[in-house]
């Protein structure tokens, strides 16, 4: 699975599940965090996404808003623990 | 326990001084012995209080230090035999130092009644200074090393300094151990602009420690929290927020003084604080607040229990997932901060606030309005009315709340005593204020030369009054 697929799912789970909106436009590059869309208790739920969509486990501490605030950092960690 | 000689506060002189002989021994010796230096420095610095809290410490280095080595050699579910034998043993150490003297009455009783003592007793034990910081900085280090995310340290120099290193110890910041010993590893290199940048720091510390909180502290009415019904409505109100500014510049000012002498040591702290008094909602304020405990539970408490959680049930919507764990993580840091009852209820209220949040975020149609001044003022206010607990016991806090709403004549504000407390709040939002305009922690090193040379003249100058007029009270956070 390459990192476009990746940013695929999660745009659909981040967008229905965590925004409360399928339809919203979210980028690639778009600050989650930092820019208030979700805050950083919700990543809890995008680490649980990894583990049961993808089968990877992102550790607690690399849950942060430095590592994970956007699409792109978010796809990227994934594949990277996928390739581990 | 036994004390040697005057505790060594970190605002006193003395500590001044020590932290000078330390610098000098610290660039005399060569660079394989600076962490040596370090250590014995945190430990003569520990014994300063008592030097059984000494002997505590290197006692607990050592226990840890062997915990962690034997989780890291441990295969399959012995590793987590270990890691939970090490958590309980931390937290048993911590309990025992912080609840023994409430208990002890109860427990002798019992004793004496089943004859297993010849009569009533009475022990007096001190809780030893900072154990609340290093007991988590222990676990999370073993947490760690079982997760894999680092491997256990076999130095045990490096392990004892990364539990009691001395301008952290009373009262953090919270370190996680990978930062720590990647420093100490590290060539320190200390130039001139990281000197000038720990100054600055100790500054503004000891700014927001004298000038901001010790003033206050001189000020506030005597017999405010402990008879909160005897004052108007609008005494309490005004005295309440000016009280909360005092808590957090004292803590702020400890972190920066801390922060701005391991700077010159050529190891960096982690920030506790970003301006909480601007936050826009709960959980903001809690990612402002004391952030190196805020990580800490993030972490080990509060992410655990989530993803635990979500696992049974993956819906961001249901809503034991949106309200147990902040409920959990809080009464946990409440717990942590202190063994009564109070304590428990302010964090259970601000787990709610949390959860709360949480729970209108996820159940929400449309997009969140665009945040307002107003948002900023209600969770400040909020914040305040809730964290009553946080200072006062449970028949206080209730007595506070009938206070606060019980609509009477206004005390007639005088600039007498308006005037200094005034100042101290305003002082607090200027400098929060610059730091969130420049988005720069040193942006005070950004202003013009002239402007600089003004302030530093100017708060030298109010630091030397106030050190001859008020006498320094001790930091609120070291109690814990």
């Amino acid at each position: 699975m390459d990192q476009n697929e990746i940013k695929a799912k999660l745009r659909q789970f981040i967008c229905k599940e965590i925004l409360n909106n399928a339809d919203y436009p979210l980028k690639d590059d778009e600050a989650l965090i930092t820019s208030g869309l979700m805050d950083s208790f919700s990543l809890a739920q995008v680490g649980v996404f990894a583990e049961l969509e993808f089968n990877v486990y992102i550790p607690d501490p690399e849950l942060t808003v430095d590592r994970m605030n956007t699409l792109n950092d978010m796809a990227f960690r994934i594949a990277e623990k996928m390739s581990a | 326990m036994v004390q040697f000689f005057s505790s060594l506060s970190i605002t006193s002189t003395g500590f001044f001084v020590f932290a000078l002989i330390i610098f000098g021994i610290y660039y005399l010796v060569p660079k394989k012995a600076q962490n040596l230096v370090l250590l014995l420095a945190s430990y003569v610095f520990c014994v300063t209080w008592a030097w059984d809290f000494a002997a505590v410490l290197i006692g607990f280095s050592v226990v840890n230090y062997f915990f962690a080595l034997k989780i890291s050699a441990a295969i399959d579910k012995s590793r987590l035999r270990w890691l939970w034998v090490g958590i309980v043993l931390n937290v048993g150490v911590l309990l025992f130092y912080k609840y023994f003297d409430q208990t002890q009455y109860f427990l002798f009783k019992a004793l004496f009644r089943l004859g297993l003592i010849p009569a009533q007793m009475e022990l007096r034990i001190l809780q030893p200074i900072g154990i609340s910081f290093y007991v988590l900085q222990a676990i999370s280090y073993l947490v760690d090393v079982h997760r894999r995310q680092i491997p256990a340290n076999r130095n045990l120099l490096e392990v004892s300094l990364y539990l009691s290193y001395f301008p952290k110890l009373m009262a953090g910041p919270i370190e996680r151990a990978q930062n720590f010993f990647d420093q100490l590893h590290a060539n320190r290199v200390v130039d001139n602009q990281q000197v000038t940048d720990s100054l600055l720091r100790i500054f503004v510390g000891l700014c927001r420690k004298i000038l901001i909180a010790d003033t206050i502290a001189q000020l506030l009415p005597s017999g405010l929290f402990a008879n909160p019904l005897v004052f108007s409505f609008s005494d309490l109100i005004f005295w309440w927020f000016v009280s909360g500014i005092m808590i957090y510049n004292d803590f702020a000012g400890y972190t920066g003084i801390a922060r701005g002498i391991s700077g010159l040591f050529g190891i960096q702290l982690s920030p506790n604080f970003e301006q909480p008094f601007f936050s826009t909602g709960f959980l903001d304020f809690w990612n402002r607040w004391h952030m190196s405990l805020s990580n800490w539970l993030r972490d080990y408490v509060y992410l655990p229990v989530s993803r635990a959680m979500l696992r049974r049930n993956p819906s961001g919507r249901y809503l034991p997932n949106l309200i147990i764990p902040p409920l959990v993580t809080m009464i946990v840091s409440g717990i942590w901060h202190g063994a009564t009852l109070h304590f428990i209820l302010w964090g259970f209220m601000n787990g709610l606030l949390q959860a709360w949040e949480r729970v209108d975020k996820a159940f929400r149609k449309s997009a969140p309005p665009p945040v307002s001044r107003w948002a900023v003022v209600g969770t400040i206010l909020v914040l305040l009315l809730i964290n009553a607990p946080f200072r006062l016991d449970i028949p206080q806090t209730f007595a506070f709340w009938t206070g606060i709403f019980r609509w009477g004549p206004f005390q007639t504000f005088t600039a007498a005593s308006t005037l200094k407390p005034l100042f101290a709040v305003a002082l607090s939002f200027y400098l929060d204020w610059k730091h969130l305009a420049t988005r720069d922690e040193l942006g005070l090193l950004r202003l013009p030369k002239r402007t600089q040379i003004f302030l530093l003249a100017a708060g030298m100058f109010l630091l030397f009054l106030a050190t001859r007029q008020q006498i320094a009270a001790p930091f609120i956070y070291q109690e814990f």
